[in-house]
């Protein structure tokens, strides 16, 4: 129970966020009216992927540091989470794009085509897919150490590029996002209400939270299997 | 072919911060690819 404390913050800090995020007094914004909300859901999850991903990048130099295997299965374990919360932020995204980039006026397809070159979704689409090459590779090596010293090398030219992928490139060309070259609305006191940071940031503290529970949790199962086929 | 470089002069320059980040990028990927070499053939 008191190794568990962060597991219990987790679960409360997001049914706080639920709840808080759902019925809290939001600023009225004619362009987003309710689905400001999608900050506390979105935004939060991709926060949480990064942190996952950066807990990734750190134990795969542990691996190549020290070689032990729990590093390696650590490592890719977190990008497996990482990847989950990146493509849950990826539907939250299209869900909330649907509502507020979508012209009515046009059909799907119209506004698909201007929606599909946001610089944005493409450069999440590539972090994202450069991570799902790295589980491809993973996979496709059978001896173990190889995999592991091969896959952990990936690993760090795989965050390498997540920076300039998600925050860099995309800042430097015009877009629909919040967050563009203006800077990012969501961490600015001055764009975000005080009553949306009441939820803002405890929102981030508890997805990743969750998505560290997650991992561990997976990081158990995968050495478990493991002592079960060495045995 | 005077007149077509001068209609398009502006389009086909590339902007100075670009062209920053790309050689920045390269820079990068050669320089994590010198320093984890090693440890691809290590024993």
């Amino acid at each position: 129970m008191r190794k568990s404390w962060w597991k219990i913050l987790g679960v409360l800090l997001l049914v706080y966020t639920f709840i808080a995020g759902l019925l809290i007094e939001v600023p009225r914004n004619p362009q987003l009216e309710e689905t400001i909300r999608n900050l506390f859901f979105h935004v939060c999850m991709w926060f949480g992927m990064m942190i996952l991903f950066i807990v990734s990048f750190v134990r795969a130099i542990m691996y190549l540091r020290t070689s032990k295997p729990i590093h390696d299965i650590a490592s890719r374990q977190y990008a497996g989470v990482g990847i989950l919360f990146g493509l849950l932020g990826y539907l939250t995204g299209a869900i909330w794009m649907s509502y507020t980039w979508i012209d009515s006026n046009k059909s799907i397809l119209n506004s698909f085509d201007t929606v599909a070159r946001e610089p944005k979704l493409i450069g999440a689409a590539i972090a994202l897919l450069v991570y799902a090459a790295y589980l491809v590779l993973r996979d496709s090596i059978q001896d173990i150490d190889k995999k592991a010293r091969i896959s952990a090398v990936y690993n760090i030219f795989a965050f390498a590029m997540l920076f300039p992928s998600i925050w860099i490139i995309p800042r430097l060309l015009d877009s629909l996002h919040p967050g563009g070259s203006e800077g990012n609305p969501a961490l600015d006191p001055g764009s975000a209400s005080a009553n949306m940071r009441l939820v803002f940031y405890p929102a981030i503290a508890g997805w990743t939270l969750i998505g560290v529970w997650i991992a561990t949790l997976k990081i158990r199962m995968k050495i478990i299997q493991e002592q079960k086929l060495s045995q | 072919m005077q007149l077509a470089n001068t209609v398009f002069s502006d389009k086909t320059g590339i902007a100075f911060s670009t062209l920053l980040l790309i050689v920045a990028l390269d820079v990068l990927v050669v320089m994590l690819a010198v320093i984890l070499f090693p440890f691809l053939w290590k024993d």
